[in-house]
Parts: structure tokens; C-alpha cells; sequence
């Protein structure tokens, strides 16, 4: 039974981070609540964890490139959901070069990587909770989707974007591009 | 001249120019013909040296226009160019390099987040920080630069639709 479970179990992790590498899927331990890691971090220091945010802030120093994340827990494709249930943040640092014209603020990134170390350890008090990794994989989720068909029952309103429609029905600056129809979509689970 | 000539006239005039436009969509042939580099962008940033001269075919999105006196420059995050030369705006960059135009390109066409593509000679690098961090710019002279007007030059988009409409 409690084999069963564990493949369950596993197979659910699995599958929960499929943006990830093998390895690094392999590795990583099935995180408990980012408040815990973060106050217990002697005790989760060097593991590896697949954490997600939205993006807060870039910073580009020699040889380094750090990004600060609002963490949120992860959807079951691995990618950050509710911004409302985020525990803290996330202090990634990568030693690759990351483009601040590419990961904009608001973005959406899944993280693979060690822990190092968190706000506990702050030799001031640090302004709000947070945990410290060193990247060993960043997936930074894609701005919008190329939606080559959708169905009428999808969205009552799937019209309104549409060149077939638009045409008529708004005026001609609407013509956005495509994802401009994506970006509309996205208010209603906001 | 009779009305029946002139008539022709104006037909040919008509056809004329609409096959120039037809061709003004993307860089030109003659542009394209010139272009002798044909590596990866990061093969170029990575060893400017080695290209110096070269005419390259780069496009990408528009971080910042800047009018200097007699130039304009551009800096450009470099994105991947389809077979038309039409920048794919996803995050497939591989860089950042600056266009130097003798031209005046005016800042409010070529506006920060619009996309361009680029025939130019890569004449040097300059090193600016990102954030704190150094960063060597390819400087592309510009032989012929294409703006594309945002939301278009996106080519023909097959759909498929159907529905009921209201227009008021």
C-alpha cells in the first residue's frame, strides 16, 4: 500500500515539473511550505527544490545575474499560479548572463535549483521573508500563446479579437497582434 | 494625348506602384544579396574581431532609439529572423547590438518594443554595462533598415471561424 502510494506519488511529482530536466526532477525534494524552508534553512541547505514566481527584480552584476521572484505555489504543469498564496520570495542566483530587456518584470519563472540559504540568516531584519538558491535550471514560461484555432465555446467573446470580426465591429487601431487576444483571455483567471 | 491614353497611363502607373510596394514589405533583394556573414548571432558577439567588415542580417526588437548629431543609433535585442526577415518576438535572443544610422531615424517611429531588421556592416564593438555588468555591443553600420509597423507584416494568418455577429 505504501509503495503504491509513493509511485502515486512520485509519478504526480513527475509530472508536476515536467519544464524541468530529468535530473533535476530527480533530485529535488518534494519541498514542504516555503515558510518552513525558510525557517528551518540549516536543515534544507544544498537540496535541491523546483520553485516558482513572478518575476520582481533583475540585477546584472559581473559574472553573475540575480533575480528576485514573488514566490508562488505551482500549478500542476509547474507553472507559478495564485500570487495571493505566495509565502515569500525567491533570491535566485544564476552565473549566466540574463537580458533585463528579456525577463521583464511580471514574468513567469520555474526554478530548479540548491538552496543556500534564506532571510533567517539576515544580519539586519530583512523586509520580508525570503529564500536564497543558486539556479541550476530556469524555465521562464512563454508571454503569450499563437492560438491557432478557438472554439467559440471557449470564450463567449472569442469573437472580439478576431480578424474575421473585427473587422466590423472595432475600430481599425484594435488590430492588434495575435496575442493581444491572449492577454485579454488571461483577465478572466486573474 | 487622348483620354484612352491617358487612361492606360494611369493603369500602369496603378500597377507600378503597387508592384514597388509589393516589394517594399521586406529587405530588399539587392540589401540581402550584399549580406556575406551567415553565422549565429553569439559566433559574432563572441568574436566581433574576426567579422569586422562583414555585412550582416540581423533584426530584433527596439531597446532604445538615441539621435546623436549627425547619427542615429539604435540598440536592438536580437531575435530570430523567419524567412521573410520578420523578427520572432519571443524571448530567442542571443544578444544585443547597436545599429549606427546616417540617416535621422526618428525615435518616435522607431519606438522602444518595435521591431526592425537590419543590413548593415559591423564596423566595431563598444563596451556599455547592463545593470553592473559589462557588455560588448556589436556596432552594425546600417546599409538598409526595415520598421515594422507593430501588428503587421505578420503574413497572411489562416483562420477558420464561424458565429453569429451583431453590428450595431
Amino acid at each position: 500500500m505504501k509503495s503504491t502510494f509513493t509511485i502515486l506519488f512520485t509519478a504526480l511529482l513527475t509530472v508536476s515539473c515536467s519544464v524541468m530536466s530529468r535530473q533535476v526532477r530527480q533530485d529535488a525534494i518534494s519541498p514542504p511550505s516555503l515558510a518552513t524552508m525558510i525557517n528551518q534553512v540549516d536543515q534544507y541547505r544544498g537540496q535541491t527544490v523546483i520553485l516558482g514566481g513572478y518575476l520582481i527584480e533583475i540585477k546584472n552584476i559581473p559574472g553573475q545575474t540575480q533575480l528576485t521572484l514573488l514566490q508562488a505555489p505551482l500549478k500542476l504543469d509547474g507553472k507559478p499560479g495564485a500570487k495571493d498564496r505566495s509565502e515569500g520570495r525567491l533570491i535566485i542566483s544564476t552565473s549566466r548572463f540574463l537580458d533585463p530587456e528579456i525577463y521583464t518584470r511580471g514574468r513567469e519563472i520555474t526554478v530548479g535549483g540548491k538552496i543556500s540559504g534564506s532571510s533567517v540568516e539576515a544580519a539586519d531584519k530583512p523586509l520580508f521573508p525570503y529564500l536564497k538558491l543558486a539556479a541550476r535550471e530556469l524555465y521562464l514560461w512563454p508571454k503569450y500563446k499563437e492560438l491557432p484555432y478557438r472554439y467559440p465555446y471557449d470564450d463567449p467573446f472569442w469573437y472580439w479579437d478576431d480578424p474575421w470580426w473585427y473587422g466590423w465591429h472595432r475600430p481599425y487601431y484594435f488590430h492588434g497582434p495575435v496575442y493581444r487576444r491572449y492577454h485579454h483571455r488571461r483577465h478572466h483567471y486573474w | 494625348m487622348s483620354m484612352l491614353k491617358k487612361c492606360w497611363l494611369l493603369l500602369i502607373l496603378f500597377v507600378l506602384t503597387g508592384m514597388m510596394t509589393g516589394c517594399a514589405t521586406g529587405i530588399s533583394k539587392q540589401a540581402r544579396s550584399a549580406v556575406t556573414y551567415h553565422g549565429t548571432f553569439t559566433a559574432l558577439q563572441q568574436h566581433p574581431r574576426d567579422f569586422i567588415g562583414e555585412t550582416v542580417f540581423f533584426g530584433g526588437k527596439i531597446i532604445a532609439a538615441k539621435s546623436l548629431q549627425k547619427t542615429t543609433e539604435l540598440m536592438v535585442l536580437q531575435l530570430a529572423l523567419d524567412n521573410r526577415g520578420y523578427p520572432q518576438d519571443n524571448d530567442d535572443s542571443e544578444g544585443r547590438f547597436l545599429v549606427v544610422s546616417d540617416t535621422f531615424l526618428d525615435p518616435a517611429i522607431y519606438k522602444t518594443g518595435h521591431l526592425v531588421t537590419v543590413v548593415g556592416t559591423l564596423i566595431s564593438t563598444e563596451n556599455r554595462l547592463i545593470g553592473e555588468r559589462p557588455y560588448r555591443y556589436p556596432r552594425i553600420k546600417a546599409l538598409n533598415i526595415r520598421h515594422w509597423q507593430p501588428g503587421r507584416g505578420m503574413g497572411p494568418r489562416i483562420r477558420f471561424g464561424f458565429g453569429i455577429g451583431a453590428s450595431f
